[in-house]
C-alpha cells in the first residue's frame, strides 16, 4: 500500500458506523399509521390494506402477508391480496394499518393489551390462542354466513353462548401415514386400525425389516391426545373444569399411556421417540428407509414426503406415492378421533356500526366459501367448511388424499377452548415422555398429570 | 470533587433503574397472584412460596439444577485452568497455536446459548443424521440415547454448557496468571520446589482472588441458564432436564402466573446470594476483592 495514501481515522469510521446504525434505528421505527394515502399509493401493500381516511389497526404474522415479497409463504398472497382488494374496494372510506408482531412476544403482548383495553381492533390467533380471548372477542355471527357449513369441531371450540368469535380459516389434521409396500408384507395391505392389530404387525415388521415399525411425535399433545380421546376420555367438563380425575377418564388416561408403553416395550417404537421434536424428523427417518408407519400432520405428505422426493435426483419421481395415509390406531371398543388444529381471526372492537362493522367484515372475509376455498388451494391447506370440498370450483388442489382428509376431519377434536389446556398438554407431554423412558409407570404418570392440572386449575 | 457520589452517581442511577427496581418489582410480584391472563391482581402473602415449597416436582428441579450447576462449576473451572495452564506455557515458550487455540475457545463463547443448544441438538440426533450418532455407527457403536435417556440427557446439557462455558473460565484464570510475579517462581525454583510444589504452593494462592470470582459468576451463570436447555432438551425428556429457569419460564409465560414465576426467580435470587456468601466465607478474599 502506497506510504502516502491517507487512512480513515479509526474514530471517523467508528463515528460513521455509529450514525448508520442509529438512523437504521431509527428508521426501523417510523411506518406509523396517520393521515391519508396518496393516491398513487397502491391499494394493498405489506403494511396497508385499502386506501380510505380511518384507520383500523390488525396484527398478522408475515405468513400471511398479501405481498409475495415479503411472505413466509408466497404462493398463498396472490389469494390473500385478492381476498383484501374486495374488501377494500367495498370499503373505501377505511384502511386496515398492519402490524407484524414479533411471534414469539405476540400472543402475551396481545393478552395484555386486550386486558388493558388496548387491544388492536384485528389479529390473526392461533386456534389454541382463542380460549384465551373469549371474554375479549366480539361476535361475527351478522358477518360470516352459514356457520353450520363449518366441521363441528370449530363451532365447539370459536362459538360461545351462540356467539361466533372466531373465523376459523383453515385446519389440518393429523393421521396415520404408512408405507404400503411394507404392509403389503405384512398385514395384506392394509394398515392396522386398532391398537392391537398397530403392535402386531409393528412387531412382525420390527422383527423382518432393517427399520423402525412406528414412531409418534411425542412432544406434540395433540397428535397423541387422540389415543386419550379414542378411550373415552374426556379433558374438561362442560364448566371448562379438568375431569381428568374421573373413573372413566382416569381409566382412559391410563390406557393411552399402557398403549404407548407397550410400543416401547414390544420394539414397536424406539426409546428415541422421547427425543423426537422437529415434525420434520418423522418423514425424514421414512424417506430414508428407517421407518414404515408414524403419525404426522395432514401437509407432510406434500411438504415432507412428495416434495422432497420430487426434487432428489437419486430417488424416483413416484416413490412418495408408496406413501398412504390412514385414521390413526384406536383401541378396539373405541372410535377414531383426531387432533385438529389451524389459525383463526378475530376482532376485539366493539359495536356493529362503521369502524366496527368495516372491522368484522375483514375478518369474516376470511371465513367465507370463496376467499377461504382460494387460499387452502394455494396454501395446501385443509378448509373448515365442508361446502368448500364439494365446490371444485372453490377449492381442488393437486395436494394428495384431500378426500381422505375430509373424511378425518368428521372425527376432529379441537384443542379445548380453555386456558387450562396449555397445562394439560405440557403434563401429557411430560407422562408420555416418563412412560416411554421408564422413569413412570402409565398408573403413576397419570396419577401426577391428573395432580399437577388440578393444582393448576384451583391455583388459577 | 473529592467526594465519591458525584463520580458513583451516574452507576448508582443506572443500576437502580436497570437492576434494582426490576429486581424489587419481582419480589413484590412473587407476594401477588398476578396473571397475564386476568386483570385482577390480589396479594397472597408468601401463597406463591407455600406452593413451592410443597411441591414435589420443585424439589426435583431443584435436585437437577444443583446437579447441573455443581458439575458445570467444576468443569467450567477445572478445563478453564487446564486450558489457561497450556496456553501460558505456550505463550512463555514461544510456542506456534496458542493465538488459534484462544480464538477458537473463544469462539464457543460469543456464539448465543440457543444456538450452541440447536448445534449440539443437529448433533445429538438419534439416528444416521446426527453427527456423532454417524460417527459412533460407523464403528459399530449406538445409537446413543443422548436426549431420550433421562441421565444422558442430563450429561448431555452438562457437556454442550461446559463446551461453550469453559472459554470464559480460561480468559479469568488466564489473566490471572499474567499477574503472578515471576519472582515466586524463581524464588521457590531456588528453594528446590518441583512443576507440583510451584503449582500448589504459588500459582494457586496467587490465583485465590481470580479463581473466587470465576466461581461466584460460572455459579450464577449456571444456576441462571435457560437458552442453551431450552434449545437442547427443552427440559425434557419427561423432566428429567428441568432446570429452575425453565420452570421459571414455563409458569410465568406458558401458564401466564407471572406471580408463581417471580417466586421461582426469588428463590434463585437467593439461591446465588447464598452460594455467593458461602465462596466469599470459603476463599477468605474478602480484603483482596
Amino acid at each position: 500500500m502506497a506510504d502516502g495514501q491517507r487512512k480513515l481515522p479509526r474514530r471517523t469510521v467508528v463515528s460513521a458506523v455509529g450514525a448508520g446504525a442509529i438512523t437504521s434505528l431509527a428508521g426501523c421505527q417510523g411506518g406509523g399509521s396517520g393521515g391519508s394515502v396518496d393516491e398513487s399509493a397502491p391499494l394493498i401493500s405489506h403494511e396497508r390494506f385499502g386506501k380510505g381516511d380511518t384507520s383500523l389497526v390488525y396484527q398478522t404474522s408475515t405468513f400471511y402477508t398479501p405481498i409475495e415479497d415479503q411472505s413466509d409463504q408466497p404462493a398463498a398472497a396472490p389469494a390473500l391480496k385478492q381476498q383484501h382488494e374486495e374488501w377494500a374496494d367495498n370499503h373505501p372510506d377505511y384502511r386496515i394499518d398492519v402490524e407484524y408482531p414479533a411471534f414469539g412476544q405476540w400472543k402475551n403482548n396481545l393478552l395484555t393489551s386486550a386486558a388493558e383495553g388496548n387491544a388492536p381492533d384485528g389479529s390473526t390467533l392461533d386456534s389454541k390462542w382463542v380460549a384465551d380471548f373469549y371474554e375479549y372477542l366480539q361476535p361475527l355471527n351478522d358477518y360470516v354466513d352459514d356457520i353450520d357449513d363449518f366441521f363441528p369441531f370449530v363451532r365447539e371450540t370459536a362459538m360461545r353462548d351462540g356467539d361466533l368469535l372466531a373465523a376459523w380459516k383453515y385446519t389440518g389434521c393429523r393421521c396415520l401415514y404408512y408405507r404400503q409396500d411394507v404392509l403389503d408384507t405384512y398385514n395384506n395391505g392394509d394398515p392396522p386400525v386398532t391398537w392391537e392389530e398397530l403392535l402386531e404387525v409393528g412387531q412382525a415388521i420390527a422383527d423382518g425389516e432393517e427399520m423402525d415399525a412406528f414412531m409418534f411425535p411425542s412432544s406434540s399433545a395433540l397428535a397423541n391426545l387422540p389415543y386419550f380421546w379414542s378411550a373415552g376420555g374426556e379433558l374438561l367438563d362442560e364448566s371448562g373444569a379438568p375431569v381428568l380425575g374421573a373413573d372413566a377418564n382416569r381409566a382412559a388416561l391410563v390406557d393411552a399411556l399402557a398403549f404407548i408403553r407397550d410400543l416401547v416395550e414390544t420394539g414397536v417404537t424406539p426409546q428415541r421417540v422421547a427425543s423426537v421434536e422437529e415434525i420434520e424428523f418423522l418423514p425424514r427417518e421414512g424417506r430414508a428407509g428407517n421407518l414404515a408407519m408414524f403419525v404426522g400432520n395432514n401437509d407432510q405428505i406434500e411438504r415432507n414426503i412428495k416434495n422432497p422426493i420430487e426434487t432428489d435426483d437419486e430417488i424416483p419421481d413416484d416413490r412418495w406415492e408408496r406413501w398412504k395415509v390412514a385414521k390413526i390406531p384406536r383401541p378396539a371398543d373405541g372410535e377414531h378421533t383426531t387432533g385438529v388444529g389451524g389459525w383463526t381471526e378475530g376482532t376485539f372492537r366493539e359495536g356493529d356500526d362503521g369502524a366496527a362493522a368495516a372491522m368484522k367484515s375483514f375478518i369474516g372475509k376470511f371465513a367465507e366459501p370463496e376467499s377461504m376455498g382460494r387460499y387452502c388451494e394455494a396454501a395446501a391447506l385443509l378448509p373448515t367448511r365442508e361446502s368448500v370440498f364439494d365446490d371444485d370450483e372453490l377449492y381442488d388442489p393437486d395436494t394428495p388424499y384431500q378426500d381422505r382428509f375430509r373424511e378425518f376431519l368428521q372425527d376432529g377434536i379441537a384443542r379445548p377452548p380453555r386456558p387450562i389446556y396449555s397445562t394439560i398438554a405440557s403434563e401429557y407431554v411430560i407422562a408420555i415422555e416418563n412412560v416411554v423412558t421408564g422413569q413412570a409407570s402409565p398408573e403413576s404418570a397419570a396419577q401426577t398429570m391428573i395432580t399437577n392440572v388440578a393444582d393448576e386449575y384451583d391455583a388459577t | 470533587m473529592d467526594h465519591p457520589l458525584p463520580w458513583l452517581a451516574p452507576t448508582l442511577v443506572l443500576l437502580a433503574v436497570f437492576q434494582l427496581y426490576p429486581m424489587v418489582e419481582a419480589v413484590l410480584m412473587s407476594f401477588t397472584n398476578e396473571s397475564l391472563v386476568s386483570p385482577d391482581t390480589e396479594f397472597v402473602g408468601i401463597e406463591q412460596y407455600a406452593r413451592l415449597a410443597t411441591d414435589p416436582q420443585f424439589w426435583e428441579m431443584l435436585r437437577v439444577t444443583a446437579i447441573y450447576a455443581f458439575s458445570s462449576v467444576v468443569l467450567h473451572v477445572l478445563l478453564g485452568l487446564v486450558l489457561a495452564l497450556a496456553i501460558d506455557y505456550g505463550v512463555r515458550r514461544g510456542l506456534r497455536g496458542h493465538l488459534t487455540t484462544r480464538v477458537s475457545v473463544l469462539l464457543a463463547w460469543i456464539v448465543p446459548g440457543i444456538i450452541i443448544g440447536l448445534v449440539w441438538k443437529v448433533m445429538l440426533v438419534e439416528s444416521q443424521f446426527g453427527a456423532i450418532n454417524y460417527l459412533l455407527g460407523l464403528i459399530g457403536v449406538g445409537p446413543v440415547p443422548f436426549r431420550s435417556d433421562p441421565t444422558l440427557a442430563l450429561i448431555s446439557t452438562i457437556v454442550a454448557g461446559t463446551w461453550r462455558g469453559t472459554a470464559f473460565s480460561m480468559i479469568m484464570i488466564y489473566g490471572g496468571l499474567q499477574r503472578v510475579p515471576q519472582r515466586l517462581y524463581e524464588a521457590a525454583r531456588v528453594d528446590g520446589a518441583g512443576r507440583w510444589n510451584r503449582f500448589r504452593h504459588v500459582t494457586l494462592p496467587q490465583l485465590k482472588s481470580v479463581l473466587f470470582v470465576t466461581i461466584v459468576l460460572v455459579t450464577i451463570y449456571a444456576l441462571n441458564t435457560f437458552d442453551l436447555i431450552f434449545a437442547l432438551t427443552g427440559g425434557g425428556p419427561g423432566r428429567s432436564t428441568q432446570v429452575l429457569a425453565l420452570f421459571m419460564y414455563q409458569e410465568a409465560f406458558q401458564d401466564n402466573a407471572l406471580g408463581r414465576g417471580a417466586s421461582i426467580a426469588v428463590v434463585m435470587l437467593v439461591a446465588n446470594l447464598a452460594l455467593t456468601a458461602v465462596y466469599l466465607y470459603a476463599f477468605d478474599v474478602s480484603e483482596e476483592i
